[in-house]
């Protein structure tokens, strides 16, 4: 055992000697310090990311491995993965919580850092990396749910990118863009591909060195809150301990989704048919279910312009504001920041959860409910062929209930 | 109905129309050896459609649709071609032939090779001859009876189409209907002794459900057991051979074990016995049972050891459905659990297919030979149950798996968070809490 | 793992029993960890017995020297059923399954070298055609190919 030890810190020896690459990270993780607080919990959502990145890049280039980006053959391969192949079952469920679970943390992370003001200056470029990431987050969970080829999949796909169509003129171009053609194909298939397995997890990577290297250099941001009360109750070393206490976070992580994985398996339903009218009850991703359903609640019209425009344009401007928050949240003289962005970040929150849990519990519409068929297809927006993603939807939905 | 809107049409459209049939007809006056008169037929049809009587006007309307219309042929081509009654315009006589008349006249074309080698070359020349020997041309030739159908009565005179054509009064959706305005009206049907409830019979059956309410121009009508211009019901002996045009394994396997010949001297019908003939039901497992205790009985006493074999038949029946349904319950309850069993559904159609070679198997009468089908399916029914069964072990590996990695997280983390213990004790004395 | 390091910084630190103990621990689980991720990432690498189908191509799981003349048999394509059918003559030859008139499942008689349909008595001859019974269209013929010893069936 001591030999065995003895050899292989040889070994190590050797290559330090000549790469020096201990010699470089290792005063750097030395030298960082996590402070400890009361909030100090939510500093190991980003180490938790980097991890569920990792995973979701492992399990993601084995499901390559089987995976066949055509019309034809996306659905049996993945039938095929997950009958023949062995733990194939477990690969693609732990790729398909993981992705779920992840876009969860980043929500936290994200909300955890707005509420506890850790964008501050000099953070910003932190901050506006994240954003970014956030973004790349929901692009591949968006681009991977189409991959399987399913029933589900496809119309939430046909309703997903007939939402940037409602804007005006570079709408239709970059609805025709995302979807390689005037409909949700085979040809989108293969362009979201594309997407899923190399343009976004490239820029996610570069995103994600770039963002720890910011964090490396500003060092934890320790909330406004707890800088002013002094409650800080100093610091550990993050390495070891604090990557530890990661290790720990990480293992749970995997099991939680190993759990998931074996009582409940990733589905795969009926293979899409472009020809076959939209099964009833067609939810996106439970992550784009608030702005789903808020633009179901918009009107046809609001102040003359078409509502599902009023909406784009409403989510747009968030995402803007939410982009520039550094920038618009300025503390005042004596440094303290302005309550209204905190009661702005809840009173979002609220409004994400609150549309979320709308979208869940509210029945799928009868066919009484619904306005006439004529008032529909008499509104512009269906006219011009830019049909309205929801109300399309909403109408499919009726077919499917007579 | 049809009529009046036929006539509003007509009036409306009285001159276009007339326009129209004048472009169709005249010039090509119909062809020398089948007209018989060269005279053109515009003057017939402007004169009909001036008309305000229905039965005058009507003809000259509908004729544009005709097949013989469209192939040229005019009024005369028929009108005008019985001996001695030719059309005179000017005395204002009309031709009409009797319907003694009305098959010889068609068949004066219809069973020449040399017209409909010219005109149809598909079509079969008996049919005039075949009338002759069908229920209705025997009753008009022997007893004179001026009630029963002839050509006319079945193909709208003046509007004759192709029976592919779905407005042909013989298209196979129309064929009862053309049927019953004869065969369902009880004032024409009483007289002959005959019954008059075939049609609505027919349309409640099996076979009437598939044509009117599955659409399936294939599911046979009167016409394909009847014949059409030999219609005549089929005789005791031969029904079987006309339902083994399509139920061909039962035939076969019913003229193998002679019932055939036990049942037309019991005067039971072959496949009627049991099944009906026009309300057919869609035959169930239970008709096993109602056959034995009915059909069977006529002829087998309570002393004949053959109840056995239909009791056995029976349940030979019951046991594949039962183990079918079992299977299926268990793959179903694989898939629930998410297990993927795409396979084992699809293998399991076999059992299916041997049911329904089981059911056919029946008309052998013997339980040997529905014994060996079953056989077959219970196997399928096996294999997929052993397939679900591998599916539920499957399920269970899957979760020793977990268990396994869960206590090797478990001790794993329990390591981590004693030596990360280790660590905070070593730390400076200031860190007090560790998060 | 990364346990070495703080091991040696911490030697003084703590009895040196108990930090045996998590040392093994940790040098225990760390390795069962490992397998618990390579083992199934290793038997999944390794292709499956069954090749895999798609809806226009499979690979039969016959070979073909063991399908004897005048014969049939039903197989797997897509979700739908097919049957290859070895010709008295010795081509194999396939076609979809579903008879075109109720979609029963046809199958071949040796008897007539046909492929028949138990349901209405249709018939088809082998090169898929209508020979007889109520079937209003033709079988879906399949192309056939041999890699080996496999035979492959391909929809045109």
């Amino acid at each position: 055992m001591h030999r065995l030890r003895a050899a292989v810190g040889k070994v190590l020896d050797w290559f330090e000697d000549r790469t020096g690459f201990m010699g470089l990270v290792m005063p750097l993780a030395r030298k960082k310090q996590v402070p400890v607080h009361k909030h100090s919990i939510w500093y190991y959502l980003g180490g938790m990311l980097v991890f569920l990145f990792m995973l979701q890049v492992a399990t993601g280039i084995l499901l390559l491995f089987y995976y066949r980006p055509s019309a034809e053959g996306a659905f049996e391969s993945v039938q095929f993965l997950m009958a023949q192949v062995r733990f194939g079952w477990l690969i693609r469920s732990i790729h398909s919580w993981g992705a779920n679970l992840m876009i969860f943390v980043v929500f936290l992370h994200m909300f955890s850092v707005l509420l506890l003001r850790a964008y501050r200056a000099p953070r910003e470029l932190t901050w506006l990396s994240g954003v970014a990431l956030f973004a790349t987050c929901l692009g591949l969970g968006f681009t991977g749910y189409l991959l399987p080829w399913n029933e589900l999949a496809y119309f939430a796909t046909q309703v997903g990118t007939e939402i940037p169509g409602v804007v005006p003129v570079v709408g239709p171009v970059i609805r025709t863009m995302l979807r390689g053609g005037d409909e949700v194909t085979g040809a989108t298939l293969t362009r979201f591909y594309a997407l899923h397995v190399s343009v976004l997890p490239a820029i996610a990577f570069l995103l994600i060195s770039f963002h720890v290297v910011m964090v490396q250099k500003h060092g934890m941001s320790v909330p406004p809150s707890v800088e002013r009360q002094g409650s800080s109750r100093g610091s550990i070393p993050f390495f070891p301990n604090f990557l530890l206490r990661d290790f720990v976070g990480w293992l749970c992580a995997i099991m939680v989704l190993a759990s998931m994985a074996a009582f409940f398996p990733a589905h795969l339903g009926e293979k899409a048919d472009p020809f076959a009218p939209a099964p009833a009850g067609i939810k996106p991703e439970w992550y784009f279910m608030f702005m789903f359903q808020s633009l179901k609640y918009l009107p046809a019209e609001i102040l003359g312009i078409e509502g599902e425009l009023v909406g784009v344009l409403g989510f747009g401007l968030l995402g803007l504001v939410l982009l520039l928050v550094p920038f618009l949240d300025r503390p005042d003289d004596q440094g303290r920041h302005r309550k209204v962005w905190t009661w702005g970040v809840y009173g979002t929150l609220a409004f994400i959860l609150f549309l979320t849990y709308l979208g869940y519990t509210e029945e799928v519409p009868s066919s009484q409910d619904e306005p006439p068929a004529e008032a529909v297809s008499a509104a512009p927006v269906s006219i011009d062929g830019r049909s309205a993603a929801f109300r399309a939807l909403g109408l499919a939905i009726e077919e499917a209930d007579s | 109905m049809a009529k009046t809107r036929l006539l509003r049409h007509a009036r409306a459209t009285g001159l276009a129309a007339s326009l129209l049939v004048g472009q169709s007809i005249v010039g090509l006056a119909a062809p020398g050896s089948v007209a018989g008169q060269d005279s053109p037929a515009q003057p017939c049809i402007d004169c009909h459609l001036r008309q305000d009587e229905p039965r005058l006007l009507e003809p000259a309307v509908t004729f544009l649709d005709d097949v013989h219309g469209s192939l040229g042929l005019g009024c005369l081509s028929c009108h005008g071609r019985l001996p001695g009654r030719e059309i005179a315009m000017e005395s204002g006589f009309l031709s009409k032939p009797s319907r003694r008349e009305v098959a010889g006249l068609c068949g004066s074309c219809h069973s020449s090779s040399d017209v409909m080698s010219e005109y149809n070359p598909t079509l079969p020349r008996d049919q005039e001859s075949e009338y002759w020997t069908s229920a209705h041309g025997r009753r008009l030739m022997e007893n004179d009876d001026q009630g029963v159908a002839t050509c006319t009565d079945c193909h709208a005179p003046h509007n004759i189409r192709s029976p592919s054509d779905p407005n042909s009064t013989v298209h196979p959706l129309n064929v009862a209907d053309t049927c019953a305005t004869c065969h369902g009206d009880r004032a024409l049907m009483e007289p002959r002794n005959h019954s008059w409830n075939e049609a609505d019979d027919f349309r409640e059956g099996v076979h009437g459900v598939m044509l009117y309410e599955e659409g399936d121009v294939s599911a046979p009508t009167c016409n394909d057991c009847h014949g059409n211009h030999g219609a005549a019901p089929p005789g005791l002996s031969s029904i079987h051979a006309v339902c083994g045009q399509c139920h061909g394994r039962m035939d076969e396997l019913f003229r193998e074990n002679q019932h055939d010949r036990y049942f037309t001297e019991a005067g039971l019908g072959g496949c009627t016995a049991c099944h009906g003939n026009h309300d057919i039901p869609s035959p169930t497992d239970e008709l096993l049972a109602e056959a034995q205790q009915d059909v069977c009985r006529s002829c087998h006493t309570e002393s004949d050891p053959v109840g056995s074999d239909f009791t056995l038949m029976a349940r030979l029946l019951d046991s594949l459905i039962t183990s079918t349904q079992s299977a299926e319950a268990a793959l179903e309850q694989a898939e629930s659990l998410g297990m993927e069993v795409s396979q084992a559904f699809f293998d399991l159609e076999e059992a299916q297919t041997a049911l329904t070679l089981a059911r056919a198997s029946v008309h052998s009468f013997n339980a040997e030979t529905v014994a060996s089908d079953i056989e077959d399916g219970i196997q399928a029914t096996d294999t997929a149950q052993s397939r679900a069964l591998r599916a539920f072990g499957e399920h269970r590996t899957r979760r020793v798996g977990l268990a396994i990695t869960a206590a090797i997280i478990a001790l794993l983390v329990l390591g981590l968070l004693l030596r990360i213990r280790d660590l905070d004790r070593a730390l400076p004395p200031d860190v007090g809490d560790h998060a | 793992m990364s346990h070495d390091a703080p091991a040696r910084e911490n030697a003084a630190a703590t009895e040196p029993n108990r930090r045996r103990f998590v040392d093994r621990l940790l040098g225990v689980t760390t390795f069962g960890m490992f397998g618990a991720i390579l083992h199934p990432v290793l038997r999944y690498l390794y292709p499956p017995p069954a090749s895999e189908a798609s809806v226009n191509t499979v690979t039969l799981p016959v070979r073909a020297s063991d399908i004897p003349a005048n014969s049939g048999t039903i197989f797997k394509f897509g979700d739908r059923p097919g049957i290859l059918v070895r010709t008295p003559g010795g081509d194999l030859r396939a076609f979809s399954a579903r008879c075109t008139h109720l979609n029963c499942t046809v199958q071949y008689r040796e008897d007539i070298s046909q492929i028949w349909c138990a349901c209405h008595n249709g018939l088809f001859d082998l090169n898929g055609g209508i020979a007889g019974g109520p079937p209003p269209a033709p079988l879906e013929s399949f192309v056939v190919r041999l890699r080996g010893e496999e035979v492959v069936v391909t929809r045109s």
